[in-house]
């Protein structure tokens, strides 16, 4: 279970909020303090007030993968290969054991013809690919995406969300905007001028939203 | 007209006259190539791109960090040739007008930004992906506000699914070529790259008469 | 040349022959001929061009002041050429390959992060320049003099920006200190004989410079 206790960062108050296994999705307008909530449950920053504990350990303390919504930002490396055998290498694994890692993912993403591309040379979708490549190599407990969907196309979004499930990590956390990848979640949050509004499961949640636009139009249409 | 580069081609061929189109296409299928060629800010292989009597014409960038030219956001306004006031009021953004553009999130950026090209009166107007970073009650006000667009040329470039305005034609660029479906309604239906929504839509025979959110929400609701 | 150590050893032998004086920059314009594809990787033209109409500048200055106009002119050219050249030839992923067999798995790796990420950073600032300069052409504003400070501060607002992203990566990415890393280089026979070009150029540069420094010494001992 992710615990979260009085948690508050700026004008971010999320109070009280225990988060299951499975994969998360948060929602809520720009500006509702969404990545905000992503960062601090990845310990890129730390709470002014309450705890956040991801299976009683902080976030630090835990192997966490990361992307953030910008695809060129996601990036420390100028070409594939380099970039996806970062985390190993920081790591120190053992050369021939980090080569080996690489090339299992990229042929877990489908990706093994982009290892020897430079990162410019690639697509938006195909960055985003590299980086949950990175995300994942090495194995992590925890996956947390910021957005990662907001410029990729439906049929990679298909893609990426069958990876995710069989990713084998305990918690997935995301954000994102399009509602029919929300409603694919075991549980989902929505925030709104840094408050938690709703959570729940999809057919908990989205019920509550049938008067907004951020009720499903799949579920409006039967499907 | 025909553009080349390391692992990517496009070659187009078609008119764009005056109302509003919608060239859709995968991640990396060249929307953004085409946009950029269109506006005359790459070069391209062979072929010819003519603007006749075109007079004002704009590109509004995939990213919208991309345009920040001025400190505050009174100085973008003043860059682009539209009043603080006019943004303020038509499209409600709340900044304030000497906040540094960097102050704002990705998604409130994108907001300003749209409405700063939606308040001018361009002949030629581009949109890159200009859906990517917005929330869904952001996405409706823009399709919204595009849809009243009653004179020049719009082309939008998207692979947005769900909030999409009234367009007048549909184009969609597959395996490197620009292809015209021709003019809405009929276009709806050979549109191969059309949302998963969309086509379901299309199979139960319930063809909506644009693919604005209200037109599909109609065909829905139809029995 | 594929192998960075060799094409570095190389640049460092023929800028400083370059620097020394004129026998050795016009060496290392001649092997610049000989061994490398000259202008064919240079992409940036007006870059080159703007370089080039500087050191002409300073050269016909200093040409009229005293004279050394035209040794100066030879020597930067020489420098500037080489210098494009390696920046041209440059793969991603070489420098951290070549700082980590010169400096080990925990600063040698540091530097070659460092240095990976300097190599990323200055063709996103490049990227970025190119947007700003779109977005000025396409508000109808013209690129003036005084556009140069708010163009910098959003230069540096952009990088600052992507620093901390960097940061917050790396982070999150497991980096402490170091990594580890087995580089692997591909040379061929081509690049010992460019190699030893350039040993022969600094050789060229140093002689007239050692008798220079012998007939010195001679001179002090005479007055002594």
């Amino acid at each position: 279970m992710i615990e979260i206790r009085n948690l508050r960062y700026g004008s971010l108050q999320v109070g009280n909020l225990d988060l299951p296994r499975g994969i998360t999705t948060v929602i809520g307008r720009n500006g509702s303090g969404k990545t905000t909530f992503l960062r601090l449950c990845a310990g890129i920053a730390l709470p002014d007030a309450g705890t956040i504990l991801i299976d009683g350990k902080s976030p630090r303390q835990r192997e966490i993968g990361w992307i953030n919504e910008f695809p060129d930002r996601n990036m420390l490396f100028s070409n594939v290969r380099d970039e996806i055998a970062s985390p190993l290498r920081f790591r120190y694994f053992a050369p021939d054991d980090a080569d080996r890692s690489v090339q299992r993912i990229a042929d877990r993403l489908g990706i093994q013809n982009l290892l020897s591309r430079q990162i410019q040379s690639l697509s938006g979708g195909e960055k985003v690919l590299v980086a949950l490549a990175a995300a994942l190599v090495f194995e992590p407990e925890i996956l947390i995406l910021d957005e990662y969907d907001s410029h990729l196309d439906e049929k990679r979004c298909s893609h990426l969300e069958r990876i995710l499930l069989e990713s084998g990590c305990d918690y997935i956390l995301r954000c994102t905007q399009q509602m029919e990848t929300a409603v694919k979640s075991d549980n989902l949050v929505m925030l709104e001028d840094g408050r938690l509004i709703h959570t729940g499961t999809p057919r908990d949640v989205f019920p509550l939203l049938t008067a907004t636009l951020f009720y499903p139009l799949s579920w409006r249409a039967g499907l | 007209m025909t553009v080349a580069r390391d692992h990517f081609s496009l070659i187009a061929d078609g008119t764009f006259s005056e109302g509003i189109h919608l060239v859709s296409g995968d991640v990396g299928s060249g929307k953004s190539t085409l946009a950029f060629a269109i506006m005359g800010l790459i070069s391209w292989d062979s072929g010819t791109i003519s603007r006749d009597s075109i007079g004002p014409a704009m590109l509004s960038f995939q990213f919208p960090e991309y345009h920040i030219t001025g400190m505050t956001l009174e100085e973008e306004c003043t860059s682009w040739g539209v009043a603080w006031e006019e943004i303020f009021s038509s499209s409600g953004f709340h900044g304030q007008r000497d906040q540094s553009p960097f102050s704002l999130s990705r998604g409130e950026l994108a907001q300003f930004y749209v409405s700063c090209f939606l308040n001018r009166h361009d002949d030629l107007l581009l949109l890159d992906e200009p859906f990517g970073s917005l929330d869904c009650e952001s996405k409706k006000k823009v399709c919204d506000r595009l849809s009243y667009r009653t004179t020049g040329i719009t082309i939008i470039f998207t692979h947005e699914r769900t909030f999409l305005p009234k367009v007048d034609r549909i184009w969609e660029i597959t395996d490197g070529i620009l292809i015209d479906r021709g003019t809405v309604p009929d276009a709806i239906t050979r549109w191969s790259g059309a949302p998963s929504l969309i086509k379901n839509l299309i199979r139960e025979g319930k063809i909506p008469s644009n693919i604005s959110y209200a037109d599909i929400l109609e065909a829905v609701c139809r029995t | 040349m594929q192998d960075v150590r060799i094409r570095i050893c190389a640049s460092v032998l023929l800028c400083s022959a370059a620097f020394i004086n004129i026998y050795g920059a016009s060496a290392a314009l001649v092997w610049w001929l000989l061994f490398t594809p000259r202008f064919v990787i240079i992409h940036r033209v007006r870059i080159v061009i703007s370089m080039l109409i500087v050191i002409g500048i300073i050269s016909l200055i200093l040409q009229l002041n005293d004279g050394s106009g035209f040794s100066y002119f030879m020597r930067m050219l020489a420098i500037v050429l080489i210098g494009l050249w390696l920046a041209a030839a440059y793969q991603p992923g070489e420098f951290l390959r070549f700082f980590v067999w010169m400096g080990g798995n925990h600063i040698g790796f540091e530097l070659g992060v460092m240095a990976e990420m300097a190599m990323q950073s200055f063709s996103t600032l490049l990227s970025d320049l190119d947007h700003i300069r779109m977005s000025l052409h396409m508000k109808g504003i013209p690129v003036t003099i005084k556009d140069i400070i708010p163009t910098a501060n959003l230069l540096i607002h952009q990088e600052l920006a992507r620093a901390k992203d960097n940061a917050e990566l790396l982070a999150i990415r497991g980096y402490h200190h170091g990594g580890r890393l087995t580089p692997v280089f591909i040379y061929d026979r081509m690049d010992i004989v460019a190699l030893l070009g350039a040993l022969l150029v600094a050789v060229i540069a140093i002689f007239p410079f050692v008798n220079f420094l012998y007939s010195g010494i001679e001179v002090f001992r005479g007055l002594l």
